[in-house]
Parts: C-alpha cells; structure tokens; sequence
C-alpha cells in the first residue's frame, strides 16, 4: 500500500518535472514564423487582412499559392494570378480541367503533399478560423488566409484583397468594377417591378431529412434582392422549412438546385403550388456559380431575372474586362 | 491462448518472455518504419539527418527548415507519436471499463466521454467560438466530456454507491439525450456537415507537440497509476461482492479508476476526436494474447492498442493517393476482421461461456 | 470471541432482521439452518460488512467493525459466496492472487492450497471453462489463501460431488485445528447436524434457537422452523433427519 503510494508520488513529480521543463523549452524557442507580425525595416508591405480579422504581412506579392477555396482558385483565375497557384483542392470547378495537384478539401487536407508544395500562402474558407487553418498557419508554419464573403460587396473586397496578394490589384480593380457595373445593371432591370407586384419564390436546395432552404443571410436572398422575388423562406440562413409554410404561401416560382430531380415537385405540397401550375419550376443551370461566393455570382442574377421577368436581361451586360481563355460564362450552357 | 490449454501446473516463461519481446519490438519498428511512409518521398539520408538534428541539435546536422523538416517534424513525428499515446490510452480505458462493469462489450466512451466530447465539439464549431484560441475545440470537448461522466456517475448514486447495471444504463440514458442535441445543431447548420462528421470519424492529421506532451504526461500517468491497481481491476471483475469480501474499498476505487480512465480518454478524444473500435477490442487481442489478468492486460493493452493505432495511421496516409482517410474508418475495417481471425484461433475454450 | 454481534437490525423493502445475539469463538464450526427466505444469506452479508445493519454492533476481536478499514475485515473473515463469479479471462492463479489482496503472504501458498482442495493441475486453466464444481473448489482455495480468523461460507456444498463435498469438509474441520472459525449455512438438516458445532436456526428474520447443535436439531425446533414433521434416526455416518408432510 505504502509502496504504491510512492511510486504514484515519484511518477506524479517526474511528470510535473517533465512538464515544467517543455514549458520552459518552448518559452525559450518561441518559433519565428512571424507572419503577424511587420518585418521592421521594410518600407513597401503588402498588408492583407482575412475575414477573420488576421492581419498578415508579406515584403513582396506571393508567387506560391495553395487554395483550400473553390471561389479563391476562380477569382486567382479571374484576376490573372492563376499562374501563382501551385496547389489546389477536391471542390475546384473554375477554370476548368486545372491539372493543380489537388491536396484535399475543407475538412481533410494532405498536409504532406501541402507542406511539400512550399506554398507561402493558404487560402481557406469558413465563417471562423477552422481547426486546421490554426493547425496549418500555427503549427505548419504557413499563412492561413481565410475567406468568407457574406455579401457582394465583401465579394469585391475579397477581390481586392487577393489582388493585393498576388501583385494583380489593377485586374482586381477592373473585375470589381465589372462587378459593380452589372450589379447595378441587374438591379435597375428589375426596379420597375414595386413590392407588390414581386413575384414569390422558394429555393429547394435538398430533399435529404427535410426540405432544405436558403432564408435571410444567405446569397440566395441576395439573389432574390437584386431580382425582386420575395422570398417565401423567412428564417436566416439554411434550413429545413415546414410543408405547410410552402402549402400555405403557394410560391410563384420554384427554383431546384442542380441535384434535386424535377420529379420532387410532382409531390405535395409542391403540386398544389402556383409554379408547379404556371409551369414556373426551373433548375438551376450550375451550383458553383451559385454556392461559391466568386465574381461569377453575377451570372447567376442574371440566369435569375432572365428566366423569371426579363428573358433579354444578358444583352445588356458589360462584357467582362479580362480575356481569358475560358470565359466566366463556361459552365452555363 | 496456448498457457491455458491442458492441465498444466508449469507457466511456459519462455514462450511468454518472447511474446512481450516481440511485441516491443514490432512496437518499436513500427514507429521508425512509419516515419519513413507518408504521401511524399523523402530520401532516408533526410530522415535520418534530420532525427540527429532532433537528438543532437549542437551537430547541427539539418537546417531546420524546408518542406522535409517540417513534413517529419511537424506532421509524420506528431501523428506516430499521437497514435502511440491516444492507442495505448483507449485501450487501457477499456480495459479498465470492462473489468469494473464485468461486462466484455463495454469502453470508456459507454459513459458518456463520447458524446459529451461531441457536443462540446459540436457547440465550438456551430457557434464559432474561439474563447480558447487555436485550441478552443479541444478545450471545450475535454470539459464537456468529463462533465458528461460527471452527471453520469452522480445521477446513478443510490444509497451511497454506484449500482453498476445502474451506472451503464444511466450512462446511455445521458449519451443518447446529449446524441439529441449534437444531432439536432448538425442538423441546423448545413455548412457544419462535413466538418463535424469527420470530426465524429476521428482523426490524427492534426496533432501539435504541445497537445503531444500534454497527452503523454497525463495520459501515461494515468496508465501507471491503474496498472498498479490490477489487483483490485481484477477482482472487480470477479464481482463487488467478492471485491468487498477480500478487503477492496469498492465504490472508492471504482470512483478513482473511472476518474482517471475519463480524464485520460477525455484527452485523447478532444484531441483526435473519436477513434472507435480500439477500447473495444484492444483489450480481448490482449488477453488473447497474454492471458485474462489485468496485471498483464493494462501494459499488454498499452502496447498492442499504440502498435495498432500507428498500423492503422499509416493504412490511412497510404490507402489513397493524395487523400488522407479518417483513421476511425481504417481501425474498423482492420480491427474487426482482424480480431475475429484471433478469436477463432487463439481463444479455444476461453471465452466459451 | 472472534466475533460478536448484538441487537443487529436490517430492513430491506418488506423483509427486516432482528439479531439479539450472535457469536462465534475461535475453533467453533457454526453452521446455519432455516428455510429460503429467513435471512440466513442476508445474516452473511451483515456479518462480514457487504450490508449494513441499521443499528446494532458486529465486533471482532473485541473491537468494533465501524473502526476497522475494509482491509482489516477481511483478515478477520472472508466469504465464499453462493454464486460462483464470471469473469472473462481470469486463471484460477489469478484469482487466488486477488485472494492475497488482505494477506500479501498468501501468494505463496497458492500451490499448496490447490493442492489440498484437490485442483493442483487447474493452476493456470481459464477459470471460465472449468466445470462447476471445480469452480466452487477453486473458490474454496480464494477463501483459504485470504486466511481470515472466520469463514464463512454460502452453501459451500452446491454443485460438488460426494468426493469434493468429502474433499471441502476434511478441509473445514483441518481449518478448524488450525484455530479458524468457519460459519456456513447449509440447507441440508442432517449435514448441518453432522459437521457443525453450534447450529442456528433462522426463521422471517429471527434467530429462533442458537447453541450446541445436540440441544438445537431436534423435532420440536425443526417443527417451528420449517413447519414440517422431522424424524431422525441412527446411521452409521451419524443421526439423519427426515421430513414427512
């Protein structure tokens, strides 16, 4: 009894020994990545602050960039820095057949094949910091830029700020006056439609465990804003919305995402709906245009106001200020 | 299991000092055989330097930069060691559990470490919180883990103690209510899908050094201070009755015992999240393997739950190019078979009743 | 005495014990007799701390069971249950290893205790698939190797064949030339009158008669006992009892 009693205590006091001597170790070996932190003789800094908040620092643009964020890989494309990609993930959609080596996606990265890429910056998305941007940018050593538009005009200073980075600010510039300008354009297309003529409508985003939805806050509303449809869903952000709020609000137009069969509306309540009786059910052409909060988002009003009150809506729209080989448009067919 | 079979009056020694020395050894080569595997190629000459750098830092001997410094340091090191410490942990909790519930189909995570780790998990990534900084998730899993067993093991005192058919069933009344609410947040936030769902898979991709230290110092702990009470584990296994009659302080041991058991895999599992199956079956490959009393079973579950624990890390760096899969997957798909193979050839008679 | 309880009260739902006085001296075989129900397992528990008596003293020694630490019980009495353990992967080694846990010394006797309960070759077996009776005898090894003053013991008789019930009560009456006092209760009336010294006889939680077994086995207490005629007779292996309805 005695015995075991001491061996505990012994064991205890090594531990703590132990313990106390790593703390130690480490205070001493603070390690000196030092991204947060402006180099003090430099004086033309490149400063970048993410979503979160972060402020990074960088002495000259950054030519080796990996993208965790589809809508970060089609801006970079946008802009012209597609060439300082050096990595890229699962979700990539835009531009097209990229041949990046692909180190994973949101939630499970190769943190080998990213860390022998020599990226000097990692671009991520997520309402906060996810565990492993703090993994990546604390323990990995590399800087975790993380993105998440919530609205337009964040899309544009994303932009900006991605330009900045790269040394591409002045296409950067150009892409979000484009932007500005066919926002605008949308907007007034639609203007002459007053609140109570607008249209209702409901987005069937998946049928998985209910009938999922895009409510306030989402891009989705802004879509809707920028269209003048009302929508039917009220609640913020996504969620599964009662049966009997569509039966009751009978929408005018139902808007089905790319994977959602035509055949869900044939069911109540959606077949007792004004649109399933006007015929005013339409699928959306491409999610990536409409889920990745990217520059691309204007095509994805315009798809909107075109099907829904203005069938000539596209003729009018700037034409999109950089050549690229393939097109903002590719994938609407 | 060999020992057992027949009416022998002599313990074979050697057979059995062989069987601890291979098992360290397969244990030891493990470790240094995965730090060469991993999705990129590094040179040995690399590896090898860069370990003398690590031992012998005066040699100088690496730069301590570049993308196989960190790869070796900061990724294949943390992951083997994170899958020794985390595999030697479940194990041991399972053995333990079993015993104190007599029951061979239990593990820690049966009262509660599990799902309170979840939700307090859960509840970090739905809301966003970041009060603990980097390591805000782990934070709060750890303490809502613990509490979990906390409420658990209060609700089932009856009259001074702790009926254990009470305490398992307490345990899974608690579980399935905080199941409810874990659920219910995954269910509001779509965007949280992916992210908590692996997390609930488990996964070693990302340890750091100071969680490491942390995890070993405790953990370890916790493993010594248990191993020394195998006598008392194994009469809990012969029931409370007899436990008590041969002079145990029952309920003060349990309490004891369970407290370490859910610190220790509290740690593990707000680090990992939720490595399944190794609490589970470690154990019985154990006491297959070296025979039923926890004198052997908690240094035997040590080191065959951290040998399996690396095996199945590097199954998932390797299984896919370019992809990591979730370890919980791989120690299912392995473990399961694997154990049923031993079953049928080592258990003979044992396990017949 | 080795032990000495009085005015031991215990309830428990509808069933309750009363116990003026029990003792037990060093030496003395005590066995107990009454039908299922009468308090006689509920007694065991009481006497070796498993359950606690509501009011009431249990000395040892002379010395008082509250002031005494759960260890310090057991080197005064053990107890061999009536229900034979389950455990999962336990040698009978193993066991009689958790035996010593009052009695460090113990370990060393292992070998010698198999072999006086007759099992020396089960030493390393898997305690789960052995037969019953070996099971009891291996348990009966447990209780020798905690070597407390009292043993007690539940129907130590169940599952054994004539040869081990031989075998278990050469070992009782050895343990009591050692200066052990062993308490058992046995459902068998003509066993209980053969191998104890003192009998008592329980019956709702009463101590109905308690002493030297000639003055308590007979037709008049066993009548208020069991509410059966007994009748006994001489045999050459001692007075048997039977009951006619």
């Amino acid at each position: 009894m005695e015995k075991r009693l001491t061996a505990i205590v012994i064991a205890l006091l090594v531990v703590a020994s132990g313990l106390t001597a790593f703390a130690v170790y480490n205070i001493n070996n603070i390690s000196g990545s030092g991204t947060h932190q402006p180099p003090s003789s430099a004086t033309k800094l490149i400063k970048v602050t993410d979503s979160a908040g972060r402020t990074f620092y960088f002495l000259n643009p950054v030519t080796r960039i990996v993208s965790l964020d589809p809508s970060s890989t089609a801006t970079l494309y946008g802009i012209g820095a597609f060439k300082y990609l050096v990595g890229g993930n699962e979700f990539d959609s835009y531009p097209p057949n990229e041949s990046l080596p692909n180190v994973g996606n949101s939630y499970s990265v190769d943190y080998e094949e990213l860390v022998s890429l020599q990226p000097q910056v990692v671009l991520g998305y997520g309402a906060t910091l996810p565990s492993y941007g703090a993994y990546i940018n604390n323990t990995l050593g590399i800087p975790f830029i993380l993105d998440n538009p919530n609205s337009f005009t964040q899309i544009e200073s994303e932009t900006l700020m991605l330009g900045n980075l790269t040394g591409c600010y002045s296409n950067a510039s150009l892409v979000v006056n484009w932007m500005q300008q066919s926002l605008s354009y949308l907007g007034n297309s639609t203007s002459n439609i007053s609140p109570s003529e607008e249209q209702t409508v409901f987005y069937f985003l998946d049928n998985y465990g209910g009938d999922w939805t895009a409510g306030n806050n989402t891009f989705f509303q802004s879509y809707f804003d920028v269209a003048h449809l009302k929508n039917i869903a009220e609640q913020d952000g996504y969620y599964t919305i009662n049966p009997e709020i569509i039966a009751n609000s009978s929408p005018d137009i139902i808007l089905l995402d790319q994977y959602v069969p035509i055949s869900a509306v044939d069911t109540a309540p959606f077949n007792e709906t004004n649109a399933y009786y006007s015929n005013q059910v339409y699928t959306i052409f491409n999610d990536n245009f409409f889920q990745q909060p990217d520059f691309r988002v204007v095509y994805a009003v315009a798809w909107l106001i075109e099907e829904t009150s203005n069938p000539l809506i596209l003729h009018g729209l700037p034409l999109f200020p950089i050549n690229l080989p393939y097109p903002p448009t590719n994938g609407w067919t | 299991m060999e020992i057992l079979k027949g009416e022998t009056t002599q313990k074979p020694k050697l057979l059995y000092s062989l069987k601890w020395g291979f098992m360290a050894i397969a244990l030891f080569v493990a470790i240094v055989y995965s730090l060469f595997l991993g999705q990129v190629k590094i040179p040995l000459s690399d590896v090898l330097r860069i370990m003398e750098e690590q031992i012998f830092p005066w040699t100088n001997a690496y730069s301590r930069s570049g993308p196989f410094w960190v790869i070796v340091v900061y990724i294949r090191e943390p992951e083997i060691l994170g899958a020794l410490v985390i595999g030697s942990t479940l194990a041991v909790g399972g053995a333990v559990i079993q015993s104190i519930f007599r029951n061979p189909i239990t593990e820690p995570y049966i009262i509660g470490v599990s799902s309170g780790a979840a939700l307090g998990a859960v509840v970090v990534l739905d809301f966003g919180l970041v009060i603990f900084g980097a390591y805000t998730l782990q934070v709060f899993a750890f303490i809502f883990s613990v509490s979990t067993v906390m409420v658990v093991y209060l609700s089932a005192f009856r009259k001074g103690r702790v009926p254990l058919t009470y305490l398992l069933l307490t345990g899974i009344a608690v579980s399935l209510f905080i199941s409810s609410f874990v659920a219910y947040l995954i269910f509001t936030n779509l965007r949280l899908q992916d992210l908590v769902w692996m997390w609930l898979l488990g996964s070693l991709g990302q340890i750091t050094w100071s969680e490491l230290v942390l995890a070993f110092a405790v953990n370890w702990f916790t493993i010594f201070v248990v191993a020394l009470y195998w006598k008392e584990l194994d009469s809990l296994q012969l029931g409370e009755e007899y436990a008590y009659s041969i002079g145990i302080s029952v309920e003060k041991i349990k309490i004891m015992l369970i407290l370490l058991v859910t610190l220790s895999t509290s740690i593990c599992v707000s680090i990992s999240g939720l490595i399944g199956f190794v609490g589970l079956i470690i154990p019985h490959v154990s006491r297959l393997i070296y025979g039923g009393s926890n004198r052997v079973t908690i240094p035997g579950s040590m080191i065959v739950g951290g040998l399996f624990l690396i095996a199945c890390e590097d199954i998932a760096n390797l299984a896919k190019a370019q992809e990591v899969i979730p370890i919980g997957i791989v120690t299912g798909i392995i473990g399961a078979p694997f154990f049923l193979y031993l079953l049928s050839r080592m258990a003979g008679e044992s396990y017949a009743t | 005495m080795l032990l000495e309880a009085s005015n031991l009260s215990y309830r428990k739902g509808k069933f309750s014990l009363h116990l003026e006085r029990f003792s037990v001296n060093q030496g003395e075989i005590v066995g107990i007799g009454g039908p299922n129900g009468s308090g006689k397992s509920t007694l065991i528990r009481l006497l070796t701390g498993i359950a606690k008596p509501e009011s009431g003293t249990i000395k040892f020694n002379g010395v008082d069971t509250r002031s005494l630490s759960r260890i310090q019980i057991a080197r005064n009495i053990s107890l061999m249950s009536q229900e034979i353990p389950m455990p999962f992967a336990l040698s009978v080694n193993d066991i009689l290893l958790t035996a010593s846990y009052s009695n460090p010394g113990g370990e060393k006797d292992i070998g010698e205790v198999l072999e006086i309960c007759g099992i020396p070759g089960l030493r390393y077996r898997d305690f789960s698939t052995l037969s019953g009776g070996e099971k009891r005898m291996a348990m009966l090894a447990a209780t020798i190797v905690q070597d407390a003053g009292i043993l007690m013991m539940d129907e130590p008789g169940t599952f054994l064949d004539p040869d081990r019930e031989n075998t278990l009560f050469k070992i009782i009456s050895q343990m009591k030339e050692k200066g052990k006092a062993i308490v058992f209760v046995l459902h068998d009336i003509s066993a209980l009158h053969k191998y104890s010294d003192k009998v008592c006889l329980m019956k709702s939680g009463e101590c109905v008669a308690y002493g030297p077994k000639g003055e308590v086995v007979n037709e008049e207490n066993l009548k208020k006992v069991f509410g059966l005629k007994f009748s006994s007779y001489d045999s050459p292996e001692g007075k048997r009892f039977a009951y006619s309805f």
